[in-house]
This record gives structure tokens, C-alpha cells and sequence, in this order.
């Protein structure tokens, strides 16, 4: 993955944790890096590390961590990283995520030795979208869950998110089905 | 020329750009410069146009132009001409009205990206920098010098410490050998480190060396090596060095304190015996020389007895101001004039081989001080400047107002606190002292000058009498170069104290009183029984204070003389014992010398001392002047 990935995991630790944490996470992940670049290439087992030692020391699951890690791709590193880009991809969570394939694709150009994911978003119903995730790399879908109640409160809609269906097999692919802009169901 | 379609990403921004309307009527073209007709553009086709679309305020399509000459139609593809995302955001476009096949979006998203990275690394830079800088202040400010050495000892890195030792920047000295800077024997020793094969990854040495600075001052450094050459950041041997002299001569000085204050209670404990024992040996020669013929050979033997015990009760007394147990009596003085009055005296000592003279610097203060003490640690100093020179010479004593502001050692190890002192420093060219001799100087019996020339006391005295002012000795010597010694002495800064008062005449009487004597010394009983017995006083005496409680319960007493050290208890606690059983019982305690802590409460609660060893006449006149009610503490 590209030092960018890293460097939002690094941020998201440090904003909410503290240095000392994250230094522990670096140092029980045997990561003996002091600085990720942006635009470089890491292994994915640095960013896998990094994950499944934060879990261990911040006493969270691994899937907790993905998913507060999406949102905070969305509303941190994206946000403030690429705002032009964030603001020319959409202007709607359904416009965003329809144009999120093409984002990526172009987003190569940049990012040669990049694999994103593939997004097919389809509108179901006004309010309703049905998002269907693939990726090389297993066991991301929770960061996708972390990333679309990102984009809702990016796009300030409130989002429910549910999980439909999993195939597993050498490419993940995970079915959402997406409410947005839903009231707040009573108790 | 008629518009025949409009693509939906155009119709979407502006309805009104619908088919049929005049192309000229929504188009210009900007380039290349031909005229807006068909011919023109046919002829172009093929080239990149940039056509002004007034569909949207300040839009500009860049694409091309194809030509269908069998449906008689031109076509253009193109897409929004945009720098960034935000000229786009601004015409109220988005990524999606960049067509696929255009490789603007592609670009723009570059451009974002490429930004992103350089402000990334701009970041990367400035926090690298930051944490640069940090180390580099951190290593200078440690007192310690790190560097890296290479297997040969050549030096690849030093911190900027090293610059005070070497007199050069650390930069410069890259490339040096570290072991040649060192001590022959330490490198030695630690080239042999550094070759032996099996000192490998991560072994660590450490040794202490030898060093002498740009100056030409030695110093003894610790020296920790680690081998890090396997490193992949280090490449190399690291070495820690940490200047330890000062250490080690606080180190060394502290021995030097702690053997003195050994030897001081070694001295103090023999010279209390002694005082026992002299002063039994006078009490009974003064009784006996009392009954002999005046001028008569047993008066006349008995008088040398009591010279020679008078003598050795001087020494004592020297060891006991060594050891600091002596009781000093303190009055604001001014040790110029002290010194002013003594220079007649000092010039007829040292005798007419020598030129004795003084000089002071500016005023100089007054200081608390006890003036006999202060006389005798000038005369010894000065005797020991003259003795330094048997040939004769100069001796200079120096007077100076001194002011520090930071702590400092003494040449004894002793913390001189920040403050004003007044300095007297004695100056001679004699044959100075090595380290050796210095650092015993100060030892009781320890003497240079030949049996039966000296006792050995004279700087045991003066330390111990500068301790007890809580004054500082310091000694610049060289052998052949002669010495100064200086001794400070804190500045008082109360007014000059008048003149003492003159003791009471002591005047016989027949006495009547009731005494009993507490000392678990029986031949101190013994002559004190006799002494006060024949005086006529009814006495009794106790070895033991659990036998003195008997006496006071069983018989009246009206003065108690007591020891302040003794067994089962102490003096002071066998006095609230007995004052429990009879509190008009009056009190003069004993002592050979001050214990700390008993003295101080014998001092608060206002009893007179008597200082051992005592004459007769000074027991009688102390015991008398108790029963009448004086409590002057004053040592008799």
C-alpha cells in the first residue's frame, strides 16, 4: 500500500491516542520505520501490522480499528489531503460513490503500483443504494463500512449501512445495501 | 452553420443549446485563428480547437474536429479546458463532465495528487529538520561526547563537546584516531579492544583513560564503547566519553574527609581519656604541692609534675580542637586587627632569617570567630611557611574581602556555600608540597620534619579550627614553588563584640553543702571527694546513676555534679531523674568534651559546664559559684 494509507493510520493514532501509543503500535508491529512517504510503496503486511498491534494495544478489534480508520480516511486524509478532488467527485453521497470507480481509475496515473478497489453503486430506491465492493485484498470490508458512514457525514446525510452479502474467494466482494438521508428509526 | 446535436454534458449545463439553433450563435473559436465556417473547419480538422462555449459564463471546450463528408456533418469532441479542480468547481462542473476518453481529468487528478505529495513531503522535510536539530541540541547540551569510530579508531562522527578538549571543531576532527589522543598505556589497552577479532556486534568495553586537553590539563575519561558496526544506520563503533576527573577528585577528596574525621574521633576519644587521666594527675599534685613546704625540694618536684601535666593538657587540647570538640567561643572580631597585633609577635617567631609582612586588599569585614583559636591557626600556618624555607625567605600574609556566588570544594572536599568570606592567605617560597604530603598534611602526628622537630598537630589544629568556623582551607603548592595557604572564614555581619567579662574572683570559705559527685571514672570521684571534702562540703559520690537516684532519694544533696557521659544513661537524663525525686537540686555538669546533641540540651537547659581537666581551685571556685546561684556556662 502506498505510505498515504500508512501515514492516515499513523494520524488517526496519534490524534486519538497520543505519540506514545503510536510508537508502541510501530514498535510491537516491528515497523522501524520513523516516517511513511506518500507516494511510496509499502508492503501491505507494514499496514496489516500495524492494524492487528494496534488492536492488541488499544484493546480494540481489528475491525473496530478498519472501521474508524475508513471514516477517518474519508473526513481526515481525503478531506483535507485532496479537498478538490473530494468536491469535483460528487456533490451527493449517491454522485460520489458513482463516480468513485472512475476517481480511482484516474487515480492511477499517479499511483502506478496502486490496486483500489472496484465500487458499483446503484440507486434501489430514493434513499437506498445497493454498493457492491470488490477488492484484491481480504478482510477490508469493515474499513468500506468505516468509509460510507465517513462519506454521509462528509456529505452531512445520515447513513445506515448493512451488510448483504459476502463472497469469499480470491477476490473480496462484499454487497451493501446503503440508507441515506434516512430519520433516526424510533426506539 | 446549424447545430444537428448537442451532447447530454452540454444540454445538462444549458438547455437553450438545443438542435437547430445557429452554432455561431453559442460558439467562437479561439484556436486556431480561422474564420467560423465550414470550409475553414474542414480544412482544420485534425487539430486541437479551443472554442469558447457561451453555454456557461467562461467555459472553454478543448477537443477536435471531425469531418463525416457523407452525412455533410462536422463533430467535436472535447471536454472543459481547466487548469484545476477549482476553475471546474467554479463553472459548475465535475468529474463526471470530463469525458472518459479525455485525458484532462487524468491530469487534473495528477495535478491534485502531485500537489498533495509535495506538500507531504515538504512536511517529511521540515519534521525530519526539526527532529535533526533536536539531536544535534540535545548532544551538545549533554555534558557527555558521543561519537563513532571506525575499527581502526579513526574518527567517522564526535559531538561538539569534544571541541572544549581538543581545541578544534568536531568537524575537523574526522578522520583523526581517537586512540592516538590518549594516554599510551590506555590505548594501548584499548587498541587491543578494537583488534581482537572476537569483539564482535553489540560487545561492549568500557575503560577509564587518560587524556590531556588542548591546554596541556589531564583528564580521566570514562570511555564506553559498543560495537554497532553491523548497524545499518550506525556503520560503526560508538563511544561515550564522560570527563570523571572531577568526580574522581571528589571521590578521592571525600576519603580524604572521611579518614580525617575518623582520625578526629580516634583523636578525640584518646585525648577525653587523657583529660581524665591529667586531671587526677593534677588534682593530686596540686593538693600535695598545697601541703608541701613552699620552695621546698617535694614543693619544687611537684610543681614540675604539675608543669609537665599542664603541658600534656595543652596537647590534648590541640587534639581535641583537631577532632572539633573543643568548645569554641565565638565573638565578631576583626581579623585584620587580630592579625595587626600579632605581626610583632609573628616577626619575633619566625626569627631574622625571614622578612614576615602584611598586606591587605580593600576593607576587610569582620567575622565570627574565637580569637585565641583564630591567633593559633596563624601562628601555626606561618610557622609552616617558615619551616618550608630552613634557609630563610619571604613570608607574606595577604588579607581580602572574597565574595563567591556558586558552591565550591575546599582542598579538603568540603562544600564552601555561596556567601562572603574574609580570606587570609600566607605565602611562602619554600619547598612547597607534593600531592602526597598534601593530601596527609592535615592528619594528626603526620609531620615532615623529622623526629622529634615537630608533633604533627599544627595543620591537624588549624583544619580542625577552620572546621569549627565553618571556614574552607585551600593550599596552591608545587614542589619547589612554594606554597599559599589560604584560609576562609565566614563574614560576620554583626557589630564587634565588647570586651569579655572578667571571671569572678574566686574567695575561700568553709563550706557546708551537701554534694554529690556522679562519674563513672572512680579515680574522678575519688580526688574530686578529696578537692571538696576538704573543704569542708559533706560528700558523696556515685559511679553509676542508678547509685547517684539512690543517694538522691535516700539523702538530702544540694548540688549535683555530674559527668555528661556515662553508662545507663546519660548526664542530662540522670539530671531529670533526680530533679523528678528533688527539684531544688543545682546542677554543674562535667564534660573532656562536647558531645553533639547531649551538650545542646545541657545548653537549653541553661546548666553550667565544667570543662575537663579542671584545677582545684577552678572546681572549688565553679562549685561555689553554682551553690550561690551563678549559672555562667563559661568552660572553667
Amino acid at each position: 500500500m502506498y505510505g498515504l494509507v500508512n501515514q492516515a493510520v499513523q494520524g488517526m493514532v496519534i490524534a486519538g491516542f497520543g505519540e506514545d501509543i503510536w510508537e508502541r503500535i510501530k514498535r510491537d508491529a516491528g515497523v522501524d520505520l520513523d516516517a511513511f512517504v506518500s507516494m511510496e510503496s509499502y508492503d501491505d503486511s507494514i499496514t496489516y501490522s500495524l492494524v492487528q498491534a494496534g488492536s492488541a494495544v488499544l484493546d480494540m478489534s481489528p475491525e473496530d480499528i478498519l472501521r474508524a480508520f475508513g471514516e477517518y480516511w474519508v473526513l481526515v486524509t481525503a478531506a483535507e489531503g485532496y479537498p478538490e478532488l473530494m468536491q469535483a467527485a460528487g456533490s451527493t453521497l449517491p454522485e460520489f460513490l458513482g463516480n468513485l470507480d472512475q476517481l480511482h481509475t484516474r487515480v492511477l496515473m499517479t499511483f502506478p503500483e496502486l490496486r483500489p478497489p472496484s465500487f458499483n453503486c446503484k440507486e434501489v430506491r430514493p434513499g437506498e443504494l445497493c454498493v457492491k465492493y470488490m477488492s484484491e485484498r481480504v478482510g477490508l470490508a469493515p474499513m468500506v463500512v468505516g468509509l460510507l458512514e465517513g462519506l454521509g457525514k462528509h456529505f452531512n446525510t445520515q447513513v445506515e449501512v448493512t451488510v448483504v452479502e459476502v463472497a469469499e474467494g480470491p477476490v473480496a466482494a462484499t454487497e451493501f445495501r446503503v440508507l441515506y438521508g434516512v430519520a433516526e428509526s424510533p426506539a | 452553420m446549424v447545430l444537428v446535436d448537442v451532447g447530454p454534458g452540454l444540454q445538462s449545463l444549458n438547455k437553450d443549446m438545443a438542435p437547430g439553433s445557429l452554432a455561431s450563435d453559442w460558439l467562437t473559436i479561439r484556436r486556431p485563428a480561422i474564420s467560423f465556417d465550414f470550409p475553414s473547419l474542414v480544412e482544420n480538422a485534425g487539430l486541437a480547437f479551443l472554442i469558447e462555449c457561451r453555454a456557461v459564463d467562461g467555459l472553454v471546450l478543448r477537443g477536435q474536429v471531425l469531418h463525416d463528408p457523407e452525412q455533410g456533418v462536422l463533430f467535436f469532441l472535447g471536454g472543459p479546458q481547466v487548469a484545476n479542480f477549482s476553475e471546474m468547481r467554479a463553472l459548475g462542473l465535475g468529474l463526471r463532465d470530463l469525458p472518459p476518453h479525455d485525458s484532462m481529468g487524468d491530469m487534473l487528478v495528477l495535478l491534485e495528487t502531485k500537489q498533495a505529495a509535495l506538500v507531504d513531503a515538504q512536511n517529511l522535510a521540515e519534521k525530519l529538520t526539526m527532529k535533526r536539530k533536536w539531536f544535534q541540541a540535545l548532544i551538545a547540551a549533554s555534558s557527555d561526547i558521543v561519537g563513532v569510530i571506525d575499527r581502526s579508531g579513526c574518527v567517522e562522527y564526535v559531538s561538539p563537546g569534544i571541541e572544549k578538549l581538543r581545541g578544534m571543531t568536531s568537524e575537523a576532527l574526522v578522520g583523526e584516531s581517537f586512540i592516538d589522543w590518549l594516554h599510551e598505556e590506555d590505548a594501548a589497552a584499548l587498541r587491543a579492544v578494537l583488534n581482537n577479532e572476537n569483539w564482535g556486534p553489540n560487545a561492549r568495553h568500557h575503560q577509564l583513560v587518560r587524556l590531556q586537553d588542548c591546554h596541556g590539563v589531564d583528564h580521566t575519561l570514562d570511555v564506553s564503547l559498543r560495537n554497532m558496526a553491523d548497524h545499518k544506520y550506525v556503520g560503526g563503533i560508538v563511544i561515550n566519553l564522560s570527563d570523571v576527573t572531577d568526580r574522581l577528585e571528589l571521590r578521592h577528596q571525600l576519603l580524604q574527609v572521611q579518614r580525617l574525621d575518623t582520625l578526629g574521633q580516634l583523636a578525640g576519644g584518646i585525648a577525653h581519656d587523657f583529660n581524665n587521666l591529667l586531671f587526677v594527675i593534677i588534682s593530686y599534685a596540686a593538693l600535695l604541692k598545697d601541703a608541701a613546704e613552699p620552695e621546698s625540694r617535694d614543693w619544687e618536684d611537684l610543681d614540675e609534675i604539675l608543669q609537665a601535666a599542664n603541658d600534656a593538657s595543652g596537647l590534648t587540647s590541640q587534639m581535641l580542637t583537631f577532632s572539633r570538640k573543643q568548645e569554641v567561643e565565638l565573638s565578631t572580631l576583626s581579623f585584620r586587627s587580630v592579625v595587626d597585633e600579632m605581626m610583632d609577635m609573628l616577626v619575633r617567631l619566625v626569627g631574622e632569617k625571614y622578612k614576615l609582612s602584611a598586606r591587605t586588599e580593600g576593607s576587610i569585614s569582620l567575622v565570627s570567630g574565637d580569637e585565641a583559636q583564630l591567633r593559633q591557626v596563624l601562628i601555626n600556618v606561618v610557622v609552616n611557611a617558615k619551616d618550608a624555607m630552613p634557609e630563610g625567605g619571604e613570608i607574606e600574609i595577604e588579607l581580602a574581602d572574597v565574595e563567591i556566588e556558586e558552591e565550591r570544594l575546599d582542598c579538603l572536599g568540603s562544600l564552601v556555600p555561596p556567601g562572603n568570606y574574609v580570606v587570609c592567605t600566607v605565602i611562602d617560597s619554600g619547598a612547597g608540597m607534593s600531592r602526597e604530603v598534601l593530601e596527609r598534611a592535615f592528619e594528626p602526628f603526620y609531620t615532615t620534619k623529622g623526629r622529634g622537630k615537630g608533633t604533627g598537630l599544627g595543620l591537624a589544629t588549624v583544619y580542625g579550627m577552620v572546621a569549627e568556623h565553618r571556614g574552607a582551607i585551600f593550599v596552591d603548592t608545587e614542589l619547589g614553588r612554594g606554597t599559599r595557604f589560604s584560609f576562609w572564614l565566614p563574614r560576620s555581619n554583626s557589630a564587634p563584640s565588647g570586651e569579655a567579662k572578667a571571671p569572678s574572683a574566686f574567695v575561700p570559705n568553709l563550706e557546708t553543702e551537701r554534694i554529690l559527685v556522679v562519674d563513672d571514672s572512680e579515680a574522678i570521684l575519688k580526688v574530686v571527694d578529696r578537692v571538696l571534702g576538704q573543704r569542708g562540703y559533706e560528700m558523696h559520690t556515685a559511679s553509676l546513676p542508678s547509685a547517684a537516684l539512690e543517694v538522691v532519694q535516700g539523702e538530702p544533696v544540694d548540688l549535683m555534679l555530674v559527668d555528661i557521659l556515662m553508662p545507663e544513661m546519660n548526664g542530662m537524663q540522670l539530671v531529670e531523674k533526680a530533679h523528678a525525686l528533688n527539684p531544688e537540686i543545682k546542677v554543674l555538669m562535667m564534660t573532656g568534651y562536647s558531645t553533639a546533641g547531649i551538650l545542646e540540651q545541657v545548653t537549653e537547659a541553661n546548666l553550667p559546664v565544667l570543662w575537663k581537666p579542671f584545677t582545684p581551685e577552678t572546681l572549688i571556685a565553679r562549685v561555689r559559684g553554682v551553690l550561690d546561684g551563678d549559672v555562667d556556662q563559661t568552660p572553667g
